[in-house]
């Protein structure tokens, strides 16, 4: 059986898939990748399904080891990964072997950045997810973030799956400023003071967001019946404001219950690109309606199943290129 | 006798998510009504719903937007509504469990028990007493994994939160705030007025269903004393959570 020994690891790096279904009423979150897209991509490049548990790391990347032949995929934040001390590019199959070492530093850009490995890992479902919740020691690994020392079992050996490459200019561009889109909550429209205001003005993404929530600064929030409400079900997309005024969307780890304001929900496909602005970055957020909501999803889908090229490679060669002291690893293939 | 009929509203709050919603109040029949109807919920649409939550007033349905339209599912969910408000046969009654909760009321667990009496002027035997009394309400599991929401506290044990909240509660600590009172079924930083400990596993991965309470249950708490908790806590002794 594969393996793959953790080095050195500096950012929260963690295992996660989907998220846990079933067990909100329990209190227990979704958890889950905080970024679901860069997951999807990163999971079909190495052939697996779309749910199939994979490394998350935040802010910056560590010291991987492999101790096994297999194919994996770096999709989300660009932690300028190295193999071998060779750059390797992203949104692609790459094939590791044995011995080989895969380092990353700081993030250059994007703040979860992912690894899927074909067959993904070696690892116990906990109430039907390997998704770790770890203030509760629930999944992933132990439980718990990934640290110096572990070693992450994977369900396969010698794996080469076909090369496929994600044609990622199809992704939305970083613009200066964000725009996610908002269905504003009924109770929202009938209790702010002239609602339509928050919307398409910026809110600057605090340091103190993390998987629980992105905490968000700008023009405060009012709401005429008080920001207290009787607790009730929230999830991953709600946005909250309390006292303060500032609003708060919940992401993967938030509760399940809450007792602030609820001003809407962020919808599903623009999550994504919401939790990978950086510290200090702007959003804005966008009035639409789930007729919007629904058909930015269609697009999502559209995208990720036309971009994904497999690669029909008769021969193909290898070269270490260097150029001004950068070494690349260039792969060329004759395609039918 | 005027039966009220209690009004609630629909809404696609999102792609992915249908709110069901009474008036905003902390009312056990209205609470009761909404777990009969996610349980009704379930059973009707299981293969187009992920999951439901319950608050105190509202529900919240989850879906896959991908595989269902919510607007479609929430017309559907309305009608649905509209039979069950008018099946005279569904009764407003407790129809759930009653869960015991051992509880040592010892020093070493009762961290703000002298501060409570303080507060309140009654003797620490009578705030036991009128916390044990009761058969409190699950309104809802939230916060924190197996954590109950539970309503029917005496009014005079009520006690705000403490103003600095602690950086961390030990697991298994029996609090009150305002007027409620629950469990920590995990070690956590939180606000409450912690009065006693219970030995209980309330939440326990190995079982099917890990959280012991369940929303819409009854729950009463039981003084032991400190070698029970013992004995309750190393296996020693068997504790009949079911009434």
């Amino acid at each position: 059986m594969g393996s793959i020994q953790i080095r050195e690891m500096y950012g929260l790096a963690t295992i996660q898939d989907f998220g846990r279904r079933g067990y909100q009423a329990m209190g227990i979150p979704l958890s889950g990748a905080m970024d679901r897209l860069s997951m999807i991509i990163a999971n079909k490049l190495v052939g697996n399904l779309e749910n199939t548990g994979l490394i998350e790391i935040a802010l910056h990347g560590g010291t991987l080891v492999f101790d096994g032949h297999t194919s994996i995929a770096i999709t989300g934040a660009d932690f300028q990964y190295r193999l071998n001390e060779i750059e390797v590019p992203m949104y692609e199959t790459i094939e590791v072997k044995k011995g080989d070492v895969l380092r990353g530093g700081a993030s250059i850009s994007g703040m979860y950045g992912y690894i899927a490995v074909a067959e993904g890992f070696k690892m116990e479902c906990t109430l039907g997810s390997q998704s770790t919740y770890m203030k509760s020691a629930i999944g992933g690994h132990c439980g718990r973030r990934l640290k110096k020392g572990d070693v992450l079992t994977l369900n396969g050996q010698n794996n080469r799956v076909d090369k496929r490459f994600f044609r990622r200019e199809q992704l939305d561009s970083q613009s200066l400023s964000v725009k996610i889109g908002v269905i504003p909550h009924p109770d929202f429209e009938a209790n702010a003071d002239d609602f339509r205001r928050y919307f398409g003005v910026p809110y600057k993404i605090q340091t103190s967001s993390d998987r629980m929530g992105l905490r968000l600064e700008g023009e405060p929030i009012v709401i005429k019946s008080g920001y207290d409400i009787l607790s009730s079900p929230v999830t991953f997309g709600t946005i909250q404001v309390p006292a303060s005024g500032q609003p708060m969307v919940l992401t993967a780890d938030s509760q399940t219950t809450g007792g602030y304001f609820v001003m809407g929900t962020v919808c599903l496909a623009d999550l994504s690109k919401m939790v990978q602005s950086p510290y200090g970055s702007v959003i804005e957020f966008e009035l639409i309606n789930i007729r919007e909501a629904q058909g930015r999803l269609k697009q999502e889908l559209q995208i990720v199943r036309d971009c994904i090229e497999v690669s029909r490679a008769v021969k193909s060669k290898e070269y270490k290129i260097t150029i001004k002291d950068h070494t690349y690893l260039v792969s060329v293939e004759e395609i039918i | 006798m005027i039966h009220e009929i209690l009004i609630a509203s629909v809404n696609c709050i999102s792609e992915r998510q249908i709110e069901i919603a009474y008036a905003a109040e902390i009312n056990i029949e209205v609470n009761l009504k909404l777990h009969q109807l996610s349980t009704a919920l379930n059973e009707r649409f299981h293969n187009r719903i992920l999951e439901i939550v319950v608050g105190y007033h509202k529900l919240a349905i989850y879906l896959d937007p991908y595989a269902v339209d919510v607007i479609d599912l929430s017309h559907e969910i309305e009608s649905f509504l509209n039979d069950f408000e008018q099946d005279q046969s569904i009764c407003m009654k407790f129809t759930g469990r009653t869960i015991r909760i051992p509880v040592c009321y010892d020093d070493e667990f009762a961290l703000d028990l002298d501060d409570l009496c303080l507060y309140t002027g009654i003797s620490k035997q009578e705030v036991i007493k009128r916390h044990t009394s009761p058969s409190y309400h699950a309104y809802m599991i939230g916060f924190l994994p197996g954590f109950p929401y539970l309503g029917g506290l005496d009014v005079k044990i009520h006690m705000p939160r403490k103003e600095v909240p602690r950086k961390s509660i030990f697991k298994g600590a029996v609090g009150i705030a305002g007027g409620q009172t629950g469990v920590y079924p995990i070690q956590s930083p939180g606000g409450w007025q912690i009065i006693g400990g219970t030995p209980l596993e309330l939440f326990d991965l190995d079982h099917d269903q890990p959280s012991i309470i369940k929303a819409g249950d009854s729950v009463t708490f039981v003084e032991i004393d400190l070698e029970t908790y013992h004995k309750i806590k190393e296996g020693k002794q068997k504790w009949e959570v079911f009434k």
